[in-house]
């Protein structure tokens, strides 16, 4: 992904959700459908706060059936000796690349009685993830959240840290977007702007804290039910090549969640392979 | 001021099932500030005991009484004969004097009436909230004055997290995120600079129990 970012391709890559099960099968059935497709995959750490299959574990499987995993370490459940541990680990496996964000907190997962560590924050993580010889750090931004000054006084330390590239989270609305562009230009970092398939009516209104301009909204509802998934692959193809036309974007993150088949669709629609 | 919150009842009295004489001890600091643990309190409680024996038509003899703090032994003295005299005590004091009253009375069945809560403030008549962790190591002069590690659920020290909008906390949206707060007053102070300096990982060696801090310079 290193190479890909410096010789200035558009990158792909997507989130990876580990099963909530031991099923290797499971990995390796979801791996296949990435596989060739992005460029790498962000192997998440207890996602949502809800106990996952260990991420060391799943690079793992991923490593071994060809794919290059992004190994997010969290600050939530771990402190610094094991998170330490994790990444000597990782690195004797073969994962090259790191990312972290600030976690859901434990309150909001299936273990709300769990003591959250928070021993480290992002900051302080990344300048340890730095320490390995040519690691690949990224972390996530909100693009819309307000007041924009304060985040990004938060990203400034980030990449101060050594950060190598961030993931915004889902992009929508593309004006707001461009805003938050003209803010980070010029700082020394790759930027992947998240893009999210909507895939039904329902689907959209678990979104709630994201930002969704009215118009799209509007065309998903005005869907019938059975061609909702299919509008909202067109959404996401026409943000993703409004995107790729975008000065600083240098690639695209894809959240499918549970919906995994939608990136090599959305990835050919929009001509990126 | 240390925050307490009386047990529920129900627990209370499941603890003192059985004893006939009850040292109901209340404490004139934190607790009565907080109206967990002081006169009043020390009285509905027992009120609270006698009515529940005698519903069930069982004996209780309880003994009301309120010193000055149980954090100090010393005060102990002027109780030293009911506690004695008594077959438990309940405290209504902080987990310090719970702790402090079975270090002194080894022989005693000492027992809680309160949960203790934290280090906080009085936002308005009924309402408490945290505001210091003790963990041994105040940054509050890099953070103007507001601390992240007490009202930030994840006690982030180098900013807000992804969550943090419009100023409000993403774990509880009632609360201001306190990374927000802090923005918002070194701005105020034309202190924005502060905010960008990197804070590193704290060392815990300080916050974490037991622990004990001595003053050779005033020992005796």
């Amino acid at each position: 992904m290193k190479t890909a970012l410096s010789k200035g391709q558009f990158v792909v890559t997507a989130e990876f959700y580990p099963p909530k099960e031991a099923n290797k099968n499971e990995v390796e059935k979801r791996a296949l459908v990435l596989k060739d497709v992005v460029e790498a995959v962000v192997v998440r750490d207890n996602p949502l706060a809800e106990v996952h299959m260990s991420p060391l574990a799943t690079t793992t499987i991923l490593l071994n059936k060809g794919l290059k995993p992004i190994m997010h370490i969290g600050i939530r459940d771990k402190n610094r000796l094991a998170i330490q541990s994790d990444i000597l680990g990782a690195v004797t496996l073969g994962v090259k690349a790191f990312f972290c964000l600030e976690d859901c907190h434990q309150r909001v997962g299936d273990n709300p009685g769990a003591k959250g560590v928070f021993d480290l924050d992002c900051v302080q993580l990344i300048s340890i993830m730095k320490k390995i010889e040519h690691s690949l750090v990224g972390t996530r931004i909100n693009p819309f959240a307000h007041p924009l000054e304060l985040h990004l006084v938060n990203l400034s330390k980030k990449i101060n840290a050594g950060v190598d590239f961030i993931q915004t989270m889902p992009v929508f609305d593309l004006e707001r977007f461009k805003e938050f562009i003209s803010l980070i230009k010029g700082e020394n970092l790759y930027l992947l702007a998240g893009v999210r398939p909507i895939k039904s009516w329902q689907a959209l209104q678990s979104m709630s804290q994201m930002v969704i301009p009215e118009n799209i909204v509007q065309r998903i509802k005005n869907t019938p039910e059975n061609k909702q998934a299919e509008e909202g692959i067109k959404i996401c193809v026409e943000i993703i090549k409004a995107l790729k036309q975008i000065k600083g974007v240098n690639g695209i993150h894809i959240f499918a969640h549970d919906w995994e088949e939608a990136v090599p669709i959305l990835v050919r629609q929009a001509n990126l392979k | 001021m240390i925050i307490a919150q009386r047990k529920s009842i129900k627990e209370i009295l499941e603890m003192l099932e059985g004893y006939k004489k009850i040292l109901i001890l209340g404490c004139r600091a934190c607790v009565t500030v907080c109206c967990a643990g002081g006169q009043k309190e020390v009285e509905v409680m027992g009120s609270i005991i006698r009515i529940d024996r005698k519903k069930r038509n069982k004996a209780v003899e309880t003994i009301e009484r309120v010193i000055d703090r149980q954090c100090d032994a010393i005060y102990f003295s002027m109780v030293d004969n009911l506690i004695q005299e008594s077959e438990v005590v309940l405290s209504l004091a902080c987990g310090v004097g719970v702790n402090m009253l079975a270090e002194t009375y080894p022989k005693k069945l000492i027992l809680p009436a309160l949960n203790t809560g934290f280090m906080g403030i009085t936002e308005e008549q009924g309402v408490w909230s945290e505001r210091c962790i003790g963990c041994g190591d105040c940054i509050l002069g890099k953070t103007a004055g507001l601390c992240p590690l007490a009202r930030c659920p994840k006690g982030l020290l180098n900013g807000p997290c992804l969550g943090s909008n419009n100023g409000k906390c993403e774990v509880f949206p009632e609360n201001d995120c306190v990374w927000y707060l802090i923005y918002k007053r070194l701005k105020g102070l034309n202190q924005l600079d502060k905010l960008k300096a990197i804070i590193p990982p704290k060392d815990w060696a300080k916050g974490q129990p037991p622990r004990k801090i001595i003053r050779e310079d005033i020992r005796l």
